[in-house]
């Protein structure tokens, strides 16, 4: 007997993939071998298998670090930013928001392993860590971080799971695990009050974490005094600019499972168009930002913040630094500004061009800055003064970014995209086999 | 009941079945990476030593973590320095004619191989009416080092008599010092650097930097402990044929150049209006310069040795 | 080995440049300094690991073997003669010469240095409530030498600074006096001071040491005992020993709570 509520498990219960989640499985695994053959090499003859020099001292190891820590913020604002101001339309999107957001914190610090010199000896950030640094700071609230977004996915999902243990259409083994996971949740009302206490407590205090983590993120920069990067404007700067490239990054995937899953009826157009208003209101305050951070010093001119300003408005980075603000700030405020333009395709379209500006936004605020020293670039080889990552660089940097896409297939593969159990009770609908 | 109890131990047995086989195959696992990476696997089993730590108590120490100290006249830790100095460096920039054999000294001695060496000479013009100037730039040692306060791993660290040091034993390759210095002397061992038998044979101490150096950790000048612990000075200041560099202990007051003639510092430095390197910054620097007025020798001396893309010969081992 | 020669060519030796300096520290030790230098591509260059061959001329002018020595990097060399070499009382004069002999890469060659005994004594007293150091300068036979110039230097780390004038000339007694007025300032309130007769044609380079408690005592400024933010993690500031240990803690107390609440989850009595 095929109730609503079987409907609604039926519609949002995960499956096995067809060819085309197997193919992009695949595709995903073949980028991932190639960074890895490019890391081994790393590990064998050091870092000089990058373009980094003395001069260009972090490059695309690092950018690429801040875009996660960037996109992993995200986590905090759909699941608990929203959640907690009793916004309901964005219940659909909190699980695919918290994969993201677990994903991008895993890739996070095996990037920022990546771009060490000697990750043998990781440990000594334990054993002999001050916490006099920003990086132990770093390694602190981003570890904080990771913790508290696992848990915020977990939680939502023991209901789930504990739906899935019976209903799923998967093998035997498979809702094994699901029974386990879910941890005899039954739904009864002692297990509902620590539920939704514990939920409502890790939707408070992931926010300062959030908050923390991409502050801190910022201040690896902000601690040093290079034209650029010594700006009091960095923490929030970054932060606006994370929950940017976050919801532009939750439309991209949400987009992309609603076509593939056939999920109309629960991400639906005035989903597209909610997370359309948020994407534009996201936009402007980063714009905000922006202008603080680029405008201003221009005024004063600095002789180093001249130099560095020139490069990034006229000079050797202007197609790149313009091209972002244009085509990942400017022109996405004004495509959503319009109805038409936060339909589900053009705010796909947008939302990819808005995670592109965001990765390359990221390139634009490590390298121009450490091409302008203090000192003049004399008595080095004349390639020290550019950074043109390697193919090995762009190799590994392309596997972090597909493992993070695997990581998110592989949740979804197994996980429910939307909440049935919170959308089971939005709707008002019961499970019947439940209620023995 | 008695069900739910056979299957709990069904369960555990499973699980522990389960474990030993991921267990298993983690370590095969292990010791595949570890062999790709390249590590001898036999450096597993290590002895241990017995030491006496600082406060009397005995402790077993990996061997592998002792680093035999070459011969030193004085006793002293090489993480707190010298007692009662503290090291200053004077630059004359009035003498200098960019001839390069600071440079080349320091190369030769701390066995660098790279493009990166650890003292530049600067062509420096303040702005386009200012007269043109070389500026040898070293590590400034600076009072309130920034590469310090951001290192996450106590790799690098200030003595007491004022030298910061690295170490290339404990350093993690992060970079961070070197975003964070803003006198760009900071240099990365990109690849790993063969320096030779004479230099892979010296047992390595941060009071001797470089030597050998490690491939993935940051090395700079180190103001030459290991001269000054034979009473001698830098090898920049002795190398140096126009007295260029003076070197000595601020609590003395009293700076030697490499000629031997001594200067009493806060005459100098009041005479010739000594000053630092980016003072506004307030990292405090360690290393005075006199400006370039009155200049001994011209400016254009020095135009024939300027390499704008290379720095000079360095050491045999490459 | 390092060496500032660099290339040169197997058949051509370098003529070295020598020069001897006949020195003495009073109550320690005498020898002779060799400098050698040879005119390199650019200039003169040190001559480093040179080997010199050294003897005396006694009074028949035959040559006496001493023994070897050879040039550092820096193109010297330390020649230490016996204590009891200078103790003939017939001779005034005493000659030594240093041969270079059979050597790859420069010409034989010798060169001589002759010189007589003096001494030299330096001590340092109170006088009119001013520090002063004074000095004595006598030949062998202890007849003041008059109006020749010595000068006095403070030991420091590396050389020695000079104290008052360039020179001063001994009086007819062959004594100076210089009072010290300036603070000087040295370890433990220690000074090292020295009198020097400079090289001096007739009797070589002569040094008295004195040393008197008369300095300030250095007080250390560094900062390496105290907390700051470039110390080692065991003299972290206290601030931040506290203030983020308590957040972290404020953090991961609740992290832990929510995590045993799962627990709880997966214990509650069904129903």
């Amino acid at each position: 007997m095929s109730t609503d509520f079987d409907q609604l498990v039926y519609d949002l219960a995960p499956r096995k993939f067809s060819w085309k989640g197997n193919l992009w499985v695949a595709i995903l695994v073949v980028i991932i071998l190639v960074g890895s053959y490019s890391y081994v090499q790393q590990v064998r003859q050091g870092l000089v298998i990058t373009d980094m020099r003395d001069y260009a001292l972090w490059g695309v190891y690092i950018s690429n670090f801040v875009f996660f820590v960037a996109i992993s913020l995200v986590g905090s604002l759909i699941t608990a930013i929203l959640r907690l101001s009793g916004i309901k339309w964005s219940t659909p999107l909190t699980r695919i928001a918290e994969i993201i957001a677990v994903a991008a914190i895993i890739m996070a610090g095996v990037t920022i392993i990546i771009d060490m010199g000697r990750p043998d000896r990781m440990l000594n950030l334990f054993m002999h860590g001050r916490l006099q640094s920003p990086i132990i700071w770093d390694v602190i609230v981003i570890t904080t971080y990771l913790v508290i977004s696992v848990l915020l996915l977990y939680y939502p999902l023991l209901p789930d799971f504990s739906i899935l243990k019976r209903h799923a259409p998967e093998s035997a083994r498979v809702r094994k695990w699901y029974s386990g996971l879910s941890l005899n949740w039954v739904g009864n009302s002692e297990q509902r009050r620590i539920y939704s206490r514990s939920i409502k407590a890790l939707s408070i205090l992931i926010i300062p974490v959030a908050f923390a983590i991409h502050t801190v993120t910022a201040w690896l920069f902000e601690t040093t005094y290079r034209p650029g990067w010594d700006s009091t404007n960095f923490g929030p700067y970054f932060i606006a600019g994370a929950f940017v490239a976050g919801a532009g990054a939750v439309v991209a995937v949400m987009y992309v499972l609603r076509k593939t899953y056939r999920l109309e009826n629960y991400i639906t157009d005035f989903h597209f168009n909610k997370m359309g208003k948020t994407l534009v209101l996201l936009c402007l305050i980063y714009l905000y930002f922006n202008i603080n951070e680029y405008l201003i010093p221009t005024y004063k001119s600095t002789e180093e913040e001249a130099v560095h300003l020139q490069s990034l408005f006229t000079g050797q980075y202007a197609t790149l630094f313009w091209t972002a603000i244009i085509g990942g700030l400017v022109l996405p405020v004004i495509i959503l500004l319009f109805p038409q333009g936060r339909k589900p395709l053009p705010l796909f379209l947008v939302s990819i061009a808005v995670v592109v500006g965001a990765w390359w936004k990221r390139y634009i605020i490590v390298v121009p800055t450490l091409s302008h020293p203090f000192l003049p670039i004399q008595g080095v080889p004349e390639s020290w003064r550019h950074y043109s990552p390697t193919w090995m660089e762009w190799s590994i940097t392309f596997a972090t970014l597909a493992a993070a896409l695997l990581i998110i297939t592989l949740l979804v593969r197994f996980l429910p995209i939307i909440p049935i159990h919170e959308t089971s009770e939005e709707r008002g609908l019961v499970d019947a086999a439940q209620t023995k | 009941m008695q069900n739910n109890l056979e299957n709990d131990n069904k369960s555990r047995r499973k699980f522990l079945d389960k474990g030993l086989k991921i267990g298993v195959l983690a370590a095969a696992g292990s010791v595949a990476l570890a062999k790709v990476f390249g590590y001898r696997l036999d450096e597993g089993a290590e002895e241990t030593v017995e030491l006496m730590s600082t406060d009397g108590t005995l402790m077993q120490v990996l061997s592998s973590q002792i680093e035999s100290v070459p011969e030193k006249k004085i006793d002293y830790n090489p993480r707190e320095g010298f007692p009662n100095r503290k090291f200053v460096m004077v630059v004359d920039l009035a003498k200098c004619r960019n001839a390069k054999k600071c440079q080349s000294s320091c190369n030769k001695n701390h066995y660098i191989t790279g493009d990166n060496a650890w003292i530049k000479i600067y062509k420096m013009q303040d702005n386009e009416k200012s007269a043109p100037y070389w500026q040898p730039t070293l590590c400034q040692h600076c009072d309130e080092p920034p590469c310090v306060k951001v290192c996450p791993v106590d790799a690098t660290f200030k003595r007491r008599d004022g030298i910061v040091l690295i170490d290339n034993n404990r350093c993690i390759g992060c970079r961070f010092c070197m975003a964070a210095c803003p006198y760009s002397v900071r240099i990365f061992n990109w690849s790993d650097p063969w320096q030779g038998e004479k230099a892979e044979s010296i047992p390595y101490s941060p009071d001797y930097s470089g030597v050998p150096a490690q491939k993935g950790t940051v090395d700079k000048c180190d103001f030459c402990p290991h001269m000054i612990d034979k009473g001698e000075m830098p090898h920049c200041v002795s190398a140096c044929p126009n007295d260029v560099f003076s070197f000595g202990d601020l609590y003395e007051d009293t700076v030697t150049n490499g000629s031997g003639q001594s200067f009493q510092l806060s005459k100098l430095l009041k005479d010739r209006a000594g000053y630092r390197l980016m003072e506004n910054l307030g990292t405090a620097p360690s290393v005075y310069y006199l400006p370039p007025s009155n200049r001994v020798i011209d400016f254009e001396e020095g135009l024939d040795n300027y390499t704008e893309f290379k720095s000079v010969e360095k050491s045999e081992g490459i | 080995m390092l060496g500032s020669v660099l290339a040169y060519a197997q058949d051509k030796k370098y003529r070295a440049r020598v020069s001897l300096q006949y020195t003495k520290i009073m109550d320690k030790e005498s020898y002779i300094g060799i400098s050698a230098k040879y005119k390199g591509k650019d200039g003169f260059d040190q001559a480093s690991d040179l080997e010199f061959s050294i003897y005396k001329v006694d009074q028949n002018d035959s040559l006496i073997y001493l023994g070897k020595v050879k040039t550092n990097e820096n193109g010297k060399a330390k020649f230490l003669l016996a204590a009891d070499e200078l103790e003939n009382e017939e001779a005034t004069v005493f000659n030594y010469i240093a041969k270079i002999e059979n050597n790859e890469r420069f010409e034989d060659g010798e060169t001589s240095v002759s010189f007589s005994v003096a001494n030299l004594t330096a001590k340092i007293e109170m006088i009119d409530s001013v520090n002063q150091i004074s000095a004595v300068l006598t030949d062998a036979s202890g007849i003041p030498l008059q109006e020749v110039p010595l000068r006095v230097g403070l030991k420091r780390l590396y050389g020695s600074l000079q104290i008052g004038e360039n020179r001063y000339e001994t009086d007819e007694n062959g004594s100076i006096l210089i009072p010290l007025v300036d603070p000087m300032p040295g370890v433990d309130g220690n000074l090292n001071f020295e009198v020097v007769l400079n090289e001096n044609d007739t009797y070589g380079t002569i040094k008295a040491m004195v040393n008197a408690p008369i300095g300030v005592p250095v007080v250390e400024e560094s900062t390496f005992d105290e907390r700051t933010m470039w110390s080692p993690p065991t003299k972290t500031p206290l601030y931040l020993l506290i203030f983020p240990n308590l957040i972290i803690l404020g953090v991961w107390l609740p992290i832990l709570i929510l995590t045993f609440n799962l627990y709880r989850i997966s214990k509650s009595k069904t129903q």
